[in-house]
């Protein structure tokens, strides 16, 4: 994959495939660290066991069971060639959490890319989800939050109609560069 | 348009028209956002679909979908008309969105040129 964004994009689809109402994504760049981590948590479908197992393998993918495709495996190709570590939390029917850890400088690390254009595409359907954004660079941190979004609006007006969706992607762009200065 | 002040004033102004309450609305544009899609860019896409039907006012709803089952037209767009007629527009980019905005949503004529049915009868 071409960048982190895409990748995040990625395991926000498998959420949402996962059937989740909740969705948390967390994005964090630590020069201390020298770490980039991505983490997506819900509380979908969840996998058992023996799917975890298998969950690298794009080939033993079932895509009636959990459609979780080829991305995982890219994924963890990314982070294994970038000296990080995937860590993958699951239950059945109680949620998912997969964290990317990242080694920041590594050579073969792609770029963060349009992380903001990541999040502002599920916006499409942050009328039946939640989702909140956590984007942290160094010790400032970024909070994004659909249901303060949809308290503001009102019952009213949809959160994914398309003027909200053009001003929460120029909300998003706004402040997290504002973070990243 | 970047402050939560600026949301408020939005939904002010939205209270004022039609258009942007929660009216039903003439299209549903469907992007298929699986790896395949993403992958083949399907972000941009849809970011392209949704300025645009901010831009205009276009009377639609633009959502997503997993694994269309035609991976290699990705990135791929499905518009579907109030009476259910569906439409598939097969590799889309940024251009192409728009172009098909203005022409099926705006106007309300199909752009064949970039539908699945163009390259059906040409046979490809």
């Amino acid at each position: 994959m071409e960048s982190l964004a895409m990748q995040l994009a990625e395991l926000i689809q498998n959420s949402i495939e996962a059937r989740a109402s909740e969705i948390e994504i967390f994005f964090n760049v630590n020069d201390y660290s020298n770490t980039i981590t991505m983490k997506v948590s819900d509380n979908g479908l969840g996998m058992n066991d023996d799917f975890i197992k298998e969950v690298y393998n794009p080939f033993k993918t079932s895509r009636k069971s959990r459609n979780i495709g080829l991305g995982l495996a890219f994924l963890k190709q990314e982070v294994d060639q970038c000296d990080g570590k995937l860590i993958i939390d699951s239950k059945v029917n109680k949620g998912c959490s997969i964290e990317a850890i990242f080694k920041k400088d590594h050579l073969d690390l792609p770029q963060i890319g349009d992380l903001d254009t990541t999040i502002m595409c599920f916006m499409t359907e942050a009328d039946r989800i939640n989702f909140s954004f956590i984007y942290q660079v160094n010790d400032k941190i970024f909070i994004f939050d659909t249901r303060e979004i949809k308290k503001i609006l009102g019952s009213e007006i949809n959160i994914n109609s398309n003027q909200v969706i053009v001003w929460i992607k120029d909300y998003l762009k706004h402040n997290m560069e504002g973070i990243e200065k | 348009m970047k402050s939560l002040e600026d949301l408020r004033k939005l939904r002010e102004e939205a209270l004022k028209s039609v258009d942007m309450r929660n009216s039903e609305k003439d299209y549903r544009v469907v992007v298929g956002m699986a790896t395949c899609g993403i992958a083949a860019g399907a972000r941009p896409v849809l970011k392209a679909l949704v300025e645009s039907a901010a831009l205009n006012n276009y009377s639609c709803t633009v959502s997503q979908t997993g694994c269309i089952g035609m991976c290699v037209y990705e990135p791929l767009i499905e518009i579907f008309d109030k009476d259910g007629n569906e439409t598939t527009y097969i590799n889309v980019d940024e251009n192409k969105a728009k172009e098909i905005m203005d022409s099926h949503i705006g106007k309300g004529i199909i752009l064949e040129k970039y539908t699945i049915d163009s390259i059906k009868s040409r046979g490809v």
